[in-house]
């Protein structure tokens, strides 16, 4: 299991000294022990050694100005300013064939999810032949029974998914859940770079890192590509919830280098079973809406009554087709939590294949059996309730009280559908710039791959890091920070 | 563009600009006051609170009416007031106005904090004015600099200039009306309050007299605070707008038509011998035309019902 920090670097150091770095249990993606780099960072660690500790404080101060200034900035559930996503200057590096294997991984992991969710919608093939249980889909509180026997214009669900994937002990890539609603976090990855770019441009280029400048321009063809056929040039809007929602600033940074319009639910009039935004000179028809709102709020005529954030009518417009939604409303089933579980499974039903990137292993609250295991454990295991999202609603055994496991044991007895757990995994840390010197953190890697009439993910993702020592939570919301993601293209240069 | 983000062009314009008004109103106040005996700079605050549209309870003395009128965010029109709804005005279009634009609106928010107290409260309240006057000439420089002059740019400054002709027109109406007024030096703090106490000087008149006041707001086109001006400069974004919402070609908009108006009533005013009602009389109608122009642009661009709405595909 995992340990605290036992290294304290050096508070006076002539060099930062990469040498000095120590890795603790877990998978370190830059060294194998301390002194002994992995090949992909070695350069790296060259250029770190010849800096000064002063060095690396100006240009963490560089990146962090650079970003309040862009208002790169989050806001937390009831908290009144916004702040700035703390940023870590030392990128994480993978190798061209370490990303290979995860681009394949996720595009299979894609195909089936997207396959899975029009059978669940329609002939419940997987469900008839006893892959998955009924039950399961049926008490998913994200299970939306409008969705039954609608036809979307391209058979998409899910356009844009931002799956979470760590390292085990081993070094290997598991997936620890597949965000398939409203997945966030792309516009650090690519502000991230952007910075980087700025700082380090020499390393930068010697390490011939693959671009992700043109996400915006893949996320709009993708959007394109969703709208209805008989559609030429689609008016294509982003749907947010408006200035107070904690990703605004994405929303807004989206809609500005895609060049379309941010619309707030009451820009958008439902009328005659098309659907149009409210301009200056009239009613312009929409056709499709990447919305950045909840499945729950997006109409208050077929979902939740009291949404001011939606559209009343749009879901009538959807369902005949005249307006694609990314992602389709409805996708939320195959995130469950619990049905995360059954994801290989999907796989192997699908495609006839075994899944490229294996899930974490995962216990059901709802198989007795499984239930009581969590309960008898819940000191080693992560439990999580299986619709929240964002770090909340969670538990992590080993850095919990006796009183929170009390009352995580009551919720999941009161409600055992509700809860999977999850033993708690010591995954792989990268070198931080802590203080003068650079000590390991956990990270995680959350690619974006997208998916209209072709399947596309720009190299790497967002790493997020947990820069609280010896934390397992990467969440901004519970005091995470990022960095920049390098994949290498091949052989280095020079 | 989106009706929402217009209209929050249109207002973000619209308060900067009463912010400005408000900002330079207080500082030629603050300087007044430095002649004025107490019963007098009591009239004073009335007649400025009253102009500012300040709604707030009676304040215990001169220097509370000035932190109120500065400060108050609750209040409506105060400097404040303005600025924060100018604030929220920009982050609702965020995504479209330029990164500049935002820091700049941004920081005067941020950077309007009370005022040290004490007797030596008016340097610091005159301070605190020329920097509210300095924050908006900066964002009008980087709106003209690094935001593209499109339709949202014709909003802001359509919002802008339609504050000032009202601004200017109300104020006249109200001195004009007052007996009082007339004979004081609130003529002459209103040329001041408008930068135009040089530009009167040259082009009208060595003494400050109501009608030359009057004359010189109203009708000068060439300086920029007055309604001739302002007009002039709405004609212009009508008529950019109506190149972006396709109007232009069915004759004049409906917005041209009803800023015509206003328009005419300048054009075809008896400019000399105007009596006493005559006066009155323009200016209540200018007021009234101005509200209408200001209905016409929110019927026409920023709430309309869907049955008589133009629809496009």
């Amino acid at each position: 299991m995992l340990q605290t920090a036992r290294y304290n670097p050096p508070t006076r150091v002539a060099k930062v000294d990469p040498l000095a770095y120590a890795p603790q249990s877990a998978f370190d993606e830059m060294a194998v022990l301390p002194g002994q780099m992995r090949e992909p960072y070695r350069a790296l660690a060259a250029a770190l050694a010849e800096m000064q500790p002063s060095d690396l404080a100006r240009l963490r101060d560089a990146a962090e100005s650079a970003f309040l200034m862009q208002g790169i900035t989050f806001q937390l559930q009831g908290a009144a300013d916004d702040r700035v996503l703390p940023f870590d200057i030392v990128p994480r590096i993978l190798t061209s064939a370490e990303w290979q294997v995860l681009e394949r991984g996720l595009n299979q992991r894609l195909e089936a999810l997207n396959r899975f969710l029009h059978d669940v919608y329609h002939d419940e093939r997987i469900i008839k032949d006893g892959v998955v249980p009924r039950e399961l889909i049926y008490t998913s509180k994200h299970y939306v029974r409008h969705m039954r026997g609608v036809d979307l214009p391209d058979g998409t669900y899910v356009a844009i998914a931002g799956n979470d994937l760590i390292r085990d002990r081993e070094g290997r890539f598991v997936v620890l859940e597949d965000n398939l609603r409203v997945p966030s976090g792309v516009s650090y990855m690519l502000s991230n770079r952007h910075v980087l770019q700025r700082l380090l441009p020499s390393l930068l280029r010697r390490h011939r890192v693959l671009p992700i400048e043109h996400y915006p321009q893949m996320l709009l063809q993708t959007l394109t590509e969703l709208a209805p056929a008989h559609r030429d040039n689609p008016t294509i809007v982003i749907l947010t919830p408006g200035p107070y929602n904690s990703a605004y600033f994405e929303h807004a940074f989206l809609a500005r280098q895609m060049g379309l319009e941010l619309v707030l639910g009451r820009d958008l009039v439902a009328h005659d079973n098309l659907l149009y935004m409210r301009t200056t000179a009239g009613l312009k028809q929409v056709d499709v809406i990447y919305r950045r709102v909840d499945d729950d709020f997006l109409d208050p005529l077929a979902f939740r009554p009291d949404s001011l954030l939606g559209v009343p009518g749009l879901f009538n417009v959807y369902r005949a087709g005249n307006v694609a939604i990314a992602n389709a409303v409805g996708t939320g089933i195959a995130d469950d939590k619990a049905v995360y579980a059954y994801v290989p499974a999907m796989i192997k039903y699908y495609l006839g294949e075994d899944a490229i990137l294996p899930n974490v292993e995962t216990f059901l609250g709802w198989r007795s059996t499984e239930c009581q295991h969590i309960l008898g454990n819940l000191e080693k295991l992560v439990v999580k309730a299986v619709g929240e999202a964002g770090g909340y609603g969670m538990l992590i055994g080993p850095h919990s009280t006796a009183a929170q496991r009390e009352n995580f044991a009551q919720r999941v007895k009161a409600n055992p559908r509700n809860y999977i757990a999850q033993p708690t995994i010591d995954f792989s840390t990268a070198p931080c710039l802590i203080g003068d010197g650079l000590s390991p953190r956990h990270v995680d890697l959350r690619p974006f791959v997208l998916t209209g009439k072709a399947r596309r993910i720009v190299p790497g993702g967002l790493t997020r890091v947990a820069l609280k020592a010896g934390s397992l939570v990467v969440n901004s919301s519970q005091g995470g920070g990022s960095k920049d993601t390098w994949v290498l293209a091949g052989e280095a240069v020079d | 563009m989106l009706a929402r983000a217009a209209e929050n062009m249109f207002w973000m314009g619209r308060y900067l600009e009463r912010a400005d008004f408000a900002a330079r109103m207080l500082e030629v106040g603050v300087s007044q006051l430095l002649y004025d005996a107490d019963e007098r700079a009591a009239d004073g605050v009335a007649a400025m609170a009253k102009t500012l549209g300040l709604r707030r309870g009676e304040p215990q003395n001169v220097r509370e009416f000035f932190a109120g009128a500065m400060l108050d965010r609750e209040a409506p029109n105060t400097i404040a007031a303005c600025i924060a709804q100018a604030r929220d005005n920009a982050q609702q279009v965020r995504e479209s106005i330029s990164g500049d634009m935002w820091e700049a609106v941004n920081r005067m928010h941020l950077g309007l904090h009370a005022y040290a107290g004490g007797d030596a409260w008016e340097a610091a309240a005159l301070a605190l004015c020329r920097n509210v006057r300095d924050g908006v000439v900066s964002f009008r420089g980087l709106v003209e600099a690094t935001f593209e002059h499109g339709e949202g740019w014709h909003f802001l400054r359509l919002g802008l200039f339609l504050e000032r002709a009202q601004a200017t027109a109300r104020w006249l109406a109200n001195l004009w009306s007052d007996e009082q007024g007339q004979s004081g030096a609130a003529w002459s703090v209103l040329l001041r309050a408008r930068s135009a106490i040089e530009a009167y000087a040259r082009t009208t008149d060595a003494t400050v007299r109501p009608e030359g006041v009057i004359h010189f707001l109203l009708f000068f086109q060439d300086f920029p605070h007055t309604v001739r001006h302002a007009v002039t400069q709405m004609d212009w974004a009508v008529r950019g707008i109506a190149q972006y919402t396709g109007r232009s070609g069915g004759g004049r908009s409906s917005l041209q038509r009803a800023l015509a108006l206003v328009s005419a009533r300048l054009d075809f005013a008896e400019v000399d011998g105007l009596d006493r009602a005559a006066t009155a009389l323009l200016l209540s109608d200018l007021l009234e035309q101005l509200q209408r122009f200001n209905n016409r642009i929110r019927s026409e661009a920023f709430v309309y019902s869907i049955s008589s709405a133009r629809v496009y595909a």
